[in-house]
């Protein structure tokens, strides 16, 4: 007796695990199954890679636009794989840790050594047409040196000059300073010298970032030609006359000189005897490193913004805001439809009178200009980030169970009225025990479509939101596709910027929709084609 | 089991002004059913579609509204122990200490009494989910009740399985309905009320949504039961040969009330009524040339409404003695005739027995 007992049970154990196993056997069966899981299980890597390796500020940092990392970044920079379709590419390069060329002491009387020997063949017509003359005040000279190919016929953005120093407390910072150099040797043999700045050791301690355009370039620029501008407005072209030589006479236009630049970089230090900074630095109590940054036209594997703005991060941050979203409205929507339309339909009565007349009012208020509305108060309000998308998401909810509740009431009233419903109610069974042993297995296939099929209309919505301005701060696909918008970067023609959040957006409702298919071919085995 | 005077009388919804001044119609489903089942017995109730049948059998089983059981009782006498085990929780529902009174039991009582009485419907396609296994649906009685452990719950799922000769047990039960036959389904649905170890069957015409092939299976199984366990059994059908064979007692129902009630034998050989005639006679015949000549059945009309019972005997408006017993239509028209013990344990509703006419008609 006890032998077959076992047999009987582990028979039942058996068949029920291998119901659990068929049904991933079932979806993986079907093409549409197996390409949605793959896309699926895609998305949640890109997800869990997202959350890995992006910092958890990000979405102030993408937010924070004026700063690093963005600010070094290229402007509207093309993916760099577009040189393989024949683009003309600059690459963006970062040469950190630069290794020290020379340090020596500057000695006044030997004009030979200012500037720097290497620096002789200097354009002495622009540069003094510029009336740029390298300073040559007495000090201790460290030289750092990179070299950059210019591959295409196009302008690298910029070139930035980061410079951080350490010092310990025996130095006084102040009075220390620092003179940065900058000379760029062209393929043509050309040397341009741009101009130096005078930073103390106290604001190198914080850390500094020296455009050579904007920051050094440009004002002299002004001051020779007496221009009637601001650095900023003039700096967005200055990239002409390093990386180019003119096409005429009143340099009316610029053509990008291809092949090995040379960027060298001498450091000043002033304010203080030469011996004594060069103990200083011997024992380590002042050390400025610096790292040189050459900002091409490309960058990243999908490019940038147009402010500099990794679009690849911002897209890899939009896997788990989606995947977030669009699972979170679409479980909420499923779960209080599904809860609220068992209750009304098997209770009846008065529960069901009340919440059908909700269901009238919240199916038959327009959705749209209240998430406007909505959207102006979290503004005005000053949410931002997660908590905003957290309303944004609860308003979606609050007004998309409706449709839900009713299709499940109708269910179950049309279960309710079956025998075997009749049937457990004469065998004792309690009211809860025929909900959720009877109705809600009824009802829980197409609760399962429903919530698949949902899941790409929540992050569409999002997206449309985005769109349509409602901004809650976080780097979503929507909201990377309304930057484009804002920032015309549609009208630019930045493919980079649109298509890929679009595609995103695509392929993640042709996935979900795909695995609801499958469902329902599975959970209505009628529609089965085998 | 004793039925007494049950009426089931279900409102019919009416337009706004009617329901504002109070006037409310009623369906008179069961309008008057008394009759009692002894132990080990089988009662058929035999009738045509409508009469009352199955919400008799449905106002036994507790599942109309308790609102619209308008008089009447029934009163239960179930196993010695659930006997002792209500009159504990429940002293106001036992009556003469052996009968429950089963609309008066509550909560566990009620719970109590739904052990002892279960029911099998005709349709064995709804009446098993679709999405629970054999094993499942055999077990939640057990389940409900709270009887044994798991074990023990497989054993008895086991038990009744063989006891409706689905065997091997074990193969059925990791199935699901729609992998069965109607015939292995009903028997599944006996299993389920014989898990319990109930008193008392209701069987609402359990074989006539079966092919006629499997019909005898089934059948096979209630004989086996009634002769085995000694349960009670209450049969509804509308095929009176099928509840003669399977029945110790017939009760005739017509338009919510028994007309006639007896020996099942007594009942087919002998019977008083003319609507119980007429049933008879429309039983087919099975000598195929008997089949295409054309057949009187000695009734006319259709079934009225229930919501307009006609005046004075409620069979008179079809009834075809009435049309040839002039003598009797005084009374007919005037009252309802009530059961009367006309032979011994045979007992008629109409007035021609009644008043001492002649039982046959010529028509027959």
């Amino acid at each position: 007796m006890t032998e077959r007992r076992r047999e009987v049970r582990e028979s039942i154990v058996r068949y029920l695990a291998r119901s659990l196993r068929s049904s991933f056997k079932e979806v993986w069966s079907y093409n549409l199954g197996k390409v949605s899981v793959l896309i699926i299980g895609f998305m949640v890597l890109a997800s869990i890679y997202s959350l890995l390796s992006l910092p958890p500020d990000f979405p102030q940092m993408w937010k924070a636009t004026d700063r690093p990392p963005w600010t070094l970044n290229p402007k509207q920079g093309y993916p760099v794989w577009v040189k393989y379709l024949g683009v003309p590419v600059a690459e963006t390069v970062s040469y950190e840790k630069v290794r020290l060329q020379e340090a020596r002491i500057v000695v006044p009387r030997d004009p030979r050594d200012c500037p720097p020997r290497d620096l002789d063949r200097v354009l002495p017509e622009f540069n003094k047409s510029l009336g740029l003359k390298p300073s040559c005040p007495l000090g201790y000279t460290e030289v750092y040196r990179v070299s950059y190919t210019l591959a295409g016929e196009v302008f690298p953005q910029d070139v930035v000059i980061v410079l951080k120093a350490m010092a310990s407390e025996k130095v006084n910072l102040t009075s220390v300073s620092v003179i940065p150099m900058v000379f760029t040797t062209r393929p043509d043999g050309v040397t341009l010298y741009t101009f130096e700045g005078k930073y103390t050791l106290e604001r190198l301690v914080a850390g500094i970032e020296i455009k050579m355009r904007c920051d050094l370039f440009a004002p002299r620029y002004i001051e020779y030609y007496r221009l009637n501008t601001t650095v900023d407005s003039l700096c967005t072209l200055l990239n002409r006359p390093i990386f180019g030589e003119p096409l005429d006479a009143r340099a009316s236009g610029f053509k990008p000189i291809t092949g090995e630049y040379q960027v060298t970089l001498a450091l000043l230090y002033t304010g203080v005897a030469p011996r004594d900074i060069e103990g200083l630095i011997r024992n380590g109590d002042v050390s400025v490193s610096p790292s040189i940054r050459v900002i091409g036209n490309s960058y990243g594997l999908l490019g940038t913004d147009t402010k500099g703005r990794d679009l690849f991060q911002g897209l890899l941050y939009g896997f788990p805001v989606a995947l977030i979203i669009g699972l979170s409205v679409a479980f909420a929507v499923v779960a209080i439809g599904l809860v609220l339309g068992v209750i009304s339909g098997y209770f009846g009565g008065r529960v069901d009178e009340v919440i059908q007349r909700l269901v009238d009012v919240i199916v038959n208020i327009p959705l749209l200009p209240l998430l406007v509305l909505v959207g102006v108060a979290i503004q005005t309000g000053g949410w931002t980030g997660w908590p905003a998308l957290t309303i944004i998401m609860a308003v979606l909810v609050a007004f998309s169970w409706g449709g839900v509740t009713i299709i499940v009431r109708s269910m179950t009233l049309s279960i309710k009225a079956e025998p075997y419903i009749e049937a457990a109610k004469a065998l004792g069974a309690s009211t809860w025990r025929i909900v959720f042993r009877h109705i809600i297995p009824q009802i829980v296939p197409y609760a399962t479509a429903v919530l698949v099929f949902s899941v790409p209309g929540a992050i569409i919505a999002e997206a449309g939101l985005s769109v349509l301005g409602i901004d809650h701060g976080l780097p979503t696909w929507g909201r990377i596709l309304a930057d484009a918008q804002a920032e015309r970067g549609v009208a630019y023609a930045m493919w980079w910027w649109v298509l890929p959040p679009g595609l995103m957006l695509g392929l993640f409702s042709f996935a979900f929709v795909a695995l609801g298919f499958t469902l329902e071919t599975i959970v209505e085995p009628r529609l089965r084609r085998r | 089991m004793k039925v007494e005077d049950l009426r089931v009388w279900f409102p019919v919804r009416k337009g706004f002004i009617e329901a504002l001044l109070g006037r409310v119609d009623y369906v008179r489903a069961v309008d008057g059913v008394s009759f009692d089942v002894d132990k080990g017995e089988t009662l058929c109730l035999v009738g045509e579609s409508g009469c009352g049948k199955t919400t008799t059998a449905r106002a036994i089983m507790m599942l109309v509204d308790r609102s619209d059981v308008k008089t009447g009782r029934i009163l239960f006498k179930p196993h010695d122990e659930v006997l002792k085990e209500i009159s504990k929780i429940q002293p106001n529902a036992v009556v003469n200490g052996e009968y429950v009174d089963v609309y008066k039991t509550r909560g566990r009582a009620e719970k109590l009494i739904r052990s002892e009485i279960q029911i099998i419907f005709q349709d064995p396609f709804g009446s098993i989910n679709p999405r629970m296994r054999v094993y499942d649906v055999v077990e939640e009685p057990l389940v409900i009740h709270g009887i044994g452990s798991r074990e023990e719950r497989v054993e008895a799922v086991a038990k009744a399985l063989e006891a409706v000769k689905l065997t091997p047990p074990e193969d059925f039960m990791v199935r699901y309905p729609h992998q069965l036959s109607g015939g292995q389904r009903q028997r599944v649905a006996i299993a389920r009320a014989l898990v319990l170890n109930p008193s008392m069957l209701l069987a609402d015409e359990p074989v006539s949504m079966l092919d006629v092939s499997i019909r005898a299976e089934v059948l096979e199984v209630f004989n086996e039961l009634k002769s085995k366990r000694g349960l009670s059994l209450i049969f509804i059908t509308h095929d009176i040969a099928l509840a003669r064979y399977i029945c110790d007692r017939i009760a005739v129902m017509y338009l919510g009330k028994i007309v006639e009630i007896g020996r099942s034998d007594e009942i087919v050989e002998k019977p008083l009524h003319p609507y119980t005639r007429a049933l008879i006679r429309a039983v087919p015949d099975v000598v195929p040339e008997n089949r295409l000549r054309l057949r009187v059945v000695p009734i006319k009309g259709e079934i009225p409404s229930a919501v307009r019972i006609p005046q004075g005997c409620r069979f008179r408006p079809r009834c075809v003695a009435y049309d040839e017993n002039e003598w009797v239509r005084g009374f007919c028209e005037k009252e309802e005739p009530g059961l009367v013990e006309v032979e011994r344990g045979h007992y008629v509703a109409c007035w021609i027995p009644i008043k001492g006419g002649s039982s046959h008609s010529s028509s027959s």
